[in-house]
């Protein structure tokens, strides 16, 4: 009888330590597939922080957009790389992923009533041009509206037509990984 | 049953030495941050805003070049304009908060210095002009 009643004593003992190691596992199993779903979360967004700051390096020297090598952007480049840019769309996408281009002019301060005006053709023709606008915004993709990260630089840019050259701010706004 | 209650304890400091040091891993996994992209960029910055500064076509002085005011500067013109030129600009195009300093050297004699910054990346532009080698130096900092 007594000896029985050991057993049983060590049969609950032993389910008992089963139940709390199990317990302690399956925690550790969760907080560890929480923080490594964050953690690959942050990396995505270090991919694409990483990836928007290489873009900026390079957007400087790219052909469509550059003075001829001579580390500025042309101005009178935006309007064609656009519209190049309409025609052959999902190459840019796959080379500039899901992203926002900007590029804003800083120097010479534009008038009030330029800021954040958009540059496009109808602005380009009329005689106030270059002093009417003050913002070109040359690639735009973020098809599910996300929130994004924005990292810039000062670019000089150069006016062909006016040769002469001002200040600008070319900015990249990223959206959380790197998909296209 | 001390035995057994002695054996739960003993599972119980494993389990809690465990959980420690599982929790110092996951304190070090996220100390890895990414400083060096934010020292890249604002080593980009201060290049590219000396780049710009060189070019910028100055419209209150008669569309001249900073390059321009050095060379009036080295030539004993006049030194005052080119500071002025100097905060016109990068007050526009700095970041709040940016402060910089600025040296220009002809031949390797100090012509002209201005700002207070001495943590930062230091970026260089070379030039020639009449026959003389002048060099500009910018440091960007952060107040």
């Amino acid at each position: 009888m007594i000896k029985n009643r050991r057993s049983q004593v060590h049969v609950s003992e032993t389910i008992l330590v089963l139940f709390v190691v199990i317990v302690i596992l399956m925690l550790g199993v969760v907080v560890y597939f929480k923080f490594s779903v964050e953690k690959n979360k942050d990396l995505a967004e270090e991919l694409s922080e990483e990836q928007a700051t290489i873009m900026l390096a390079k957007a400087v020297g790219l052909q469509e957009l550059s003075c001829d090598g001579t580390g500025c952007i042309d101005t009178a480049k935006f309007l064609p790389f656009k519209r190049v840019l309409g025609e052959d769309f999902d190459m840019y996408r796959r080379i500039f992923g899901r992203k926002k281009i900007t590029i804003t002019e800083i120097y010479p301060v534009p008038h009030d009533s330029a800021i954040d005006v958009e540059c496009d053709v109808i602005k380009y023709i009329q005689m106030e041009y270059p002093e009417n606008c003050g913002k070109w915004t040359i690639y735009d993709y973020n098809p599910e509206n996300e929130l994004g990260a924005k990292i810039s630089t000062i670019v000089s840019l150069y006016y062909p037509e006016f040769d002469e050259y001002r200040v600008g701010r070319l900015e990249i706004e990223h959206y959380g990984d790197i998909r296209r | 049953m001390k035995r057994a209650q002695s054996e739960v304890v003993g599972l119980l400091v494993i389990v809690v030495i465990l959980i420690f040091m599982g929790v110092i891993y996951l304190g070090f996994a996220n100390l890895a941050g990414n400083g060096s992209l934010s020292s890249q960029r604002a080593g980009m910055e201060t290049e590219n805003a000396l780049n710009a500064l060189v070019r910028v076509n100055l419209e209150e002085y008669d569309g001249k070049t900073v390059q321009d005011l050095v060379v009036e500067c080295a030539n004993r013109i006049d030194c005052d304009t080119l500071g002025y030129a100097l905060n016109e600009v990068y007050g526009a195009i700095l970041r709040p908060g940016t402060d910089f300093s600025f040296w220009a050297k002809m031949e390797e004699e100090e012509i002209y210095s201005v700002g207070v910054c001495s943590i930062g990346v230091v970026s260089s532009y070379v030039f020639v002009r009449d026959g003389n080698y002048y060099e500009l130096r910018l440091r960007l900092c952060n107040e």
